[in-house]
């Protein structure tokens, strides 16, 4: 349960007279609680009166978060940038979750580092007043998400304990593995036309839980330079709109979508739009559309812009056509590379410049603050999707063919046949063989995870359903027009919603939608559920509680206060009978898990080349281990 | 020379043959047995400055190899404890017949193990400072609620007041927003890499006590040394009379009140939390003198008898609360308890403390009739206690006749026992017997005009303490523990193992291995240098080094708050260094392995600390399991049952 979230800098206030400069942001979260400005003024000189006292101490140097653990709640401080603090504290009344100041702290660095992929560095702004207005756009409704779906601020697992690392998909090896990286630095790279604008290439492999259980092949595939230093920071806001929204969107990644409880008072709302004739059925989504903006409480001008640009033309006609016309149909060559296995593959642009002309920039071009090799400059990006594939495509800010619907169109080819060929060599779905063990590998240096841990996402709907995602107006026009039974997108997070109104809709929805659409249309697949791990088929709550142990075993590496060139090995049994082995030395950490009951459990370790405790796994671990991690 | 040697060897081997004929049973018999020889063996080497504390330690571990589950482990344990025993008086037939053992062992394993006794320390330095002693990296500090200084660990009181002003403020600021602050926990590094102090808060008006830490320990540990150190202010002055004292005035000055023992007990506790090996804090437990089972009875027979069989008029009945007899370094014998009433774990270290710390020197013809407040049992009244040490065997007498071997025995390794303690180090230059620490016979008493009772209570058992003897087994148990080398797992460097049931602790003494440091590195040091000074420092960096492992391998099983990860967890820790690292001298060491064992079930805790080198997860282990069941067997010698219950 969240209290409060507050963002301050002492060094702008510069006497006694002027503290309140300091405050950039104060946002509680308690319904009806309202604080003066004196006592919000009191909360952050508190918070750093404890700071500066624990800086009196030894051992201060380089302290960059603490934690003040008061009796009903815990205040969690972020100091970022060398000067500016973010503390958000919540209420710790129900039972504690042990580690849970991993998933805190993993949560504010990553809202951080979104803001400053977006805005740039808070230093950078000239303006105090234009930072606190970013702020409060982008951090809000960040935590207003996670106080609505608490379940999100776990999601991560155990991975949150590297509040810094970014997960990497673990793909197949396999002989033609590198052709399809070839043909990308050959066809889309240095292809005469971008060689000089397209600056990165960014490929993800994003497939939906539901699909596909497992977690190892799931993130960052590749980039093709050495020196981008942003990586962390994007690859890590890509997976949290994935996890937060379920799929990638044009919406979600334009940053309109965000989730909306459906509060008491709006239940006449519903029932007004259940009920509604089709003549009302514009007024009630106009009308609802404001609604949801007010309870947003976002300044979004342009949004709000956007829905009145929408209802101007639905005034018109309320068909799909003049939507469809502004949107590119792809179909053409993504009904040829369709597979075998009966599933059309969809693909498209989900951020670009050929997006209807009336919706905002940021479905155009997504403008963000990357660093490369040091030097930090603003890049133009747009997205690209090939079923389950994600890519970005950074362009120089002065690269004008962007915007050149041929050259699009080009690359959107070319890249279609990169990512089958991918979707061929190294993503063909291992049905055979489910791993007995879980690892997690976090490399120090380039922060990189590499982990086939399930998450730990509810599956079940029953939460979930309650919720709405809001896509400011927009998608309740769309899906309204195609599907009249109901007023609102009621998109949830486990993702059938969108299967379902697919099936209708086919690419008329235009913007995009990553993934492919399987599950409804196929009733004779009998598509096994993947697991790539013995984890994959637990329980939301077993999982989670497994998470929980882990993260607590793997937390207790914080307090080692060993020499640099100590290596450290632990093994411990837990409670629902998984051995657990962590090892940590200077460049990382590695985690292996296993379970302990399998009958299957037969080893002989050599005692000649005893490498350690890692000899207790069985084969297979250890043989990952040897390979990956020693 | 060949004569005495090969007498020595002889003798070696009957202890070997006596100790595997009668076991570990009949530990100190043997140990008896072996002793008068080595003694005169040594008296003619005794111009050869460096090895008589090598024979007598070496001679006072029996080598007799244990009995082993694990044929293999057991011979790995014989070799590594063989190849680490420096000095070995065996000369070349013990290392012909070890370079055979291992040869047979170990065929077809190219690279022999090189496991030593030597505990490395992984660990990182305290900032700054070279010897890890690191001046504040522990601290404590204790105000009043009115945010008046009563106490600091460390720094002048003018220096760190500023600090407890902020504490002041802080906790004050969220006790009027209703809530109130328990704990502060900072770490560094982008990714919070890893947590650089912890500060926990103890809220006790009228005092307000911190603890900070830059070490290993959690929230609970420091918040249990908290506890501690409140406990004594309430114990030296009572709760009902701290509240007094603030009552009438809220800023009142605290410092005026208490004398200055007080602050030297608080040092001396601060002290023995930071600098020791105290595990008593860290598992929650108390620790007892290891007594064979008989020798416990007849103690607890004989203080119920005295008991019972004393005159009303001189010992009128309820006037005695409790018994307890304790030898040096808390470390209970017996005690004498009403039906159905025990003392707090808390409540014993606080007296065991106040007669040790406080009183250490006391001397044997002294007796102290002292009020206390024991703060689990009621902290706002006072229970008397009469505390008068247990003369030695000899002490009166002036000479060695009476028991010469137990004498000779005594004055030895009471010097080493003395050291085992470092806060008990009182040299006394002018008595070298009174040196000696002593046992001690507490009677608690709730009447305040008891004294006299007690005393002839005291008198009474006290001479019939005497006239069976039980005095002298005291003494010898305590002046020869058992040895590492007694228990069947030499891997392990040393360990803790913690009843639960009765709440105490047995932790095998360090006294071989620690002078055995002292020695080595005395005589590869200059000659300049003061031998005690490199001692000291060299053990207390050894304890330290320990309660570090310790501590972190808790870690391992026990979460920030204190409870268990699992209700039953065997937790593995280990620590590699590459093969060859150089230090910043040049020095190349070699490859550092160290393992560490936490293992928690219903029943007990084991924490244990493996010697160097050695790899084999499943003979340490065994080494575990033989530690335990060790411990089992000897449940009833190596803690306090119930007691002498009247």
């Amino acid at each position: 349960m969240l209290d409060f979230l507050t963002i301050f800098n002492p060094k702008f206030s510069k006497d006694e007279f002027d503290t309140h400069k300091q405050l950039l942001l104060y946002h509680t979260f308690q319904e009806g609680q309202e604080y003066s400005s004196n006592e919000k003024l009191s909360q952050i000189g508190i918070i750093q009166a404890v700071w500066s006292f624990s800086k009196s101490f030894e051992n201060s140097n380089g302290v960059e978060r603490n934690v003040i653990g008061l009796e009903d709640k815990k205040i969690y401080s972020l100091l970022v940038e060398g000067e500016f603090f973010v503390s958000l504290a919540c209420s710790s009344s129900e039972k504690e979750m042990v580690g849970v100041e991993n998933h805190y702290f993993s949560n504010l660095c990553r809202c951080y580092d979104t803001f400053v992929l977006h805005h740039g560095l808070w230093k950078s702004f000239a303006n105090q007043h234009d930072l606190t207005d970013r702020l409060n756009e982008h951090f809000i409704p960040f935590w207003k998400d996670v106080d609505l779906l608490p379940h999100l601020l776990i999601s991560n697992g155990l991975l949150d304990f590297w509040s810094s690392g970014f997960k990497v998909a673990d793909l197949a090896d396999c002989e033609n593995a590198s052709k399809w990286e070839t043909d990308m630095t050959q066809q889309v790279l240095l292809d005469d036309t971008s060689f000089l604008g397209l600056k990165d290439a960014l490929i993800y492999h994003l497939p939906p839980q539901t699909a596909h259980k497992g977690f190892k092949n799931y993130g960052f595939v590749r980039n093709f330079t050495t020196d981008f230093d942003s990586l962390p920071q994007i690859s890590n806001w890509i997976h949290q709109m994935n996890t937060v929204y379920g799929r990638l969107s044009s919406h979600v990644i334009a940053g309109n979508a965000h989730l909306k409880g459906v509060a008491v008072e709006e239940g006449e709302e519903d029932d007004h739009g259940a009920n509604v004739s089709p003549a009302d059925l514009q007024t009630s989504i106009i009308s609802h559309s404001k609604n949801v903006l007010h309870n947003l409480t976002l300044p979004i001008s342009f949004a709000y812009d956007t829905i009145q640009e929408v209802g101007n033309m639905t005034g018109v006609s309320n068909s799909m056509s003049l939507l469809t016309s502004y949107i590119p149909d792809w179909s053409w060559y993504s009904q040829s590379s369709g597979s075998a296995s009966g599933f059309k593959s969809r693909s498209g642009f989900l951020i670009s410049p050929l997006s209807p002309a009336f919706l905002p920039d940021s479905y155009k071009v997504k403008q963000l603050h990357l660093s490369f090799h040091g030097q930090s400059d603003i890049y133009n990006t747009i997205f690209w999707y090939y079923d389950d594939i994600l890519v970005v495509l950074i362009f120089k800010p002065d690269f004008a063919k962007i915007r050149d619907r041929e050259y699009l169109n080009d690359l959107s080819y070319k890249l279609s046949l990169i990512s089958k060929e991918l979707y061929e060599t190294q993503l063909i779905p291992d049905t055979s063989h489910t791993d007995d063990f879980c690892y997690a590998l976090y490399t120090k240096s380039s922060s990189q995870i590499r982990s086939s841990f399930p998450l730990c996402q509810m599956s079940d709907s029953e939460d979930a359903s309650a919720l709405e995602l809001a896509v400011n107006g927009l998608d309740q026009f769309l899906t309204a027009s195609i599907n009249r039974k109901s007023s609102v997108a009621t998109i949830t997070v486990d993702h059938t919603p969108f299967a379902a109104e697919d099936d209708g809709t086919g690419s008329a929805w235009g913007l995009g939608l990553m993934g492919q659409f399987l599950q409804p249309r196929k009733p004779n697949d009998n598509k096994k559920t993947v697991a790539d791990t013995f984890l994959d088929s637990m329980p939301f709550e077993k999982l989670s509680q497994l998470h929980q142990d882990v993260m607590l075993f793997l937390h207790a590496l914080r307090t080692t206060k060993k020499a640099s060139d100590v290596r450290e090995e632990k093994l411990i049994r837990l409670n629902n009978g998984v051995l657990c082995f962590i090892s940590e030395d200077i460049e990382k950490v590695a985690v292996v898990v296993e379970n302990w009951f399998n009958p299957k459990h037969k080893f002989k370790p050599n005692s000649c080349e005893s490498s350690g405790l890692i000899d207790q796994m069985k084969l297979e671990a250890r043989k990952w281990y040897n390979n990956n991690a020693s | 020379m060949d004569f005495l040697k090969n007498q020595r060897l002889g003798m070696r081997s009957v202890s070997l043959a006596g100790s595997m004929r009668d076991g570990i049973q009949n530990d100190y018999l043997d140990r008896a047995r072996v002793r008068v020889p080595s003694e005169l063996v040594r008296a003619p080497r005794a111009p050869v400055a460096t090895t008589s504390l090598d024979l007598a330690d070496t001679f006072s571990q029996p080598a007799a190899p244990p009995i082993f589950d694990d044929a293999s482990s057991a011979a790995d344990d014989v070799l590594s404890y063989r190849s680490s025993s420096l000095g070995l008086p065996g000369g070349m037939s013990a290392a012909g017949l070890s370079a055979e053992l291992h040869q047979s062992m170990h065929s077809d394993n190219a690279a022999p193990r090189d496991v030593t006794h030597e505990l490395p320390d992984v660990f990182e330095r305290a900032l700054g400072t070279t010897d890890g002693s690191g001046a504040s990296d522990k601290q404590f500090f204790v105000l009043s609620a009115a945010g008046k200084p009563v106490f600091t660990m460390h720094g002048q009181e003018e220096l760190v007041m500023g600090l407890m002003g902020i504490v002041h403020t802080v906790v004050n600021y969220f006790r009027i927003s209703g809530s109130s602050l328990n704990s502060l926990v900072t770490s560094m590094g982008s990714s919070g890499q890893s947590t650089a102090q912890r500060f926990v808060f103890l809220d006790r008006p009228p005092l307000l006590l911190m603890a900070m830490s830059a070490r290993e320990e959690s929230q609970h540990d420091l918040a249990q040394q908290l506890d501690f150190l409140y406990s004594y202010f309430v114990s030296s002055m009572s709760r009902k009379q701290l509240s007094r004292l603030f009552a009438r005035r809220e800023n009142f000055d605290l410092r005026s009140f208490l004398m200055p023992a007080d602050f030297d007990t608080l040092h001396h506790i601060c002290d023995s939390i930071a600098n020791s090996l105290r595990p008593e804090l860290l598992v929650g437990a108390l620790r007892c003198l290891p007594l064979r089972k008989s020798v416990r009875q007849s103690l607890h027979t004989l203080m119920l008898r005295q008991l019972q069989d004393a005159d009303p008029t001189d010992v009128p009945k309820g006037c005695l609360l409790y018994g307890l007899i304790v030898a040096p370094g808390g470390q209970l014998c017996s005690v004498l308890r009403p039906k159905g009433h025990t003392l707090h774990t808390t409540d014993l270290h606080l007296l065991f403390s106040l007669v040790f710390d406080r009183f250490q020197n006391l001397q044997p013809d002294q007796e102290l009739w002292v009020p206390v407040c024991f703060p689990k049992f009621n902290s706002s009244g006072f229970l008397h206690c009469y505390i008068k040490l247990l003369p030695r065997p000899g002490d009166d007498l002036g000479h060695a006749t009476a028991l010469p071997d137990i004498v000779s025995v005594g004055s030895h390794t009471a010097s080493t026992a003395a050291s085992r303690q470092p806060s008990f180090d009182v040299p006394m230059p002018n008595e070298e017997a009174a040196k000696r620490p002593r046992c001690a016979l507490v009677l608690i008493s709730a009447q305040k005009e008891g004294f006299f009772a007690m005393k002839t209570l005291a008198q009474n058992m006290l001479a019939d303490l005497e006239a069976r003897n039980l005095l002298k087994y005291l003494y010898v148990s305590w002046d020869t523990p058992f040895s590492m080398a007694s228990i069947p797992a030499p891997l392990v460097n040393h360990f803790i193992y913690k009843s639960k049931r009765h709440v105490q602790y047995y932790a095998p003494p360090t006294t071989a291995w620690v002078n055995q440091f002292s020695n080595d590195s005395s005589s590869s040091t200059n000659a300049d240098s003061t031998h005690d000074g490199i001692s000291v420092n060299t053990k207390e960096n050894y304890y330290k080094t320990l309660m570090r492992y310790y501590s972190h391998i808790r870690a391992n099983a026990v979460a920030e708050d204190g409870k268990p990860f699992n209700r039953s967890t065997i937790s593995f820790v280990r620590w590699t260094t590459e093969p060859q690292t150089a230090d910043t001298n040049g020095f190349v060491h070699g490859p550092t392995i160290v393992t560490g064992v936490a293992w928690l079930t219903s029943s007990f805790e084991l924490y244990l600390v493996c010697n160097n080198g050695e790899t084999d997860r499943n003979a340490v282990l065994g080494s575990a399991k033989n530690i335990v069941s060790w411990c089992r067997r000897n449940e009833s010698r190596l803690f306090v049952h119930d007691g002498a219950v009247f």
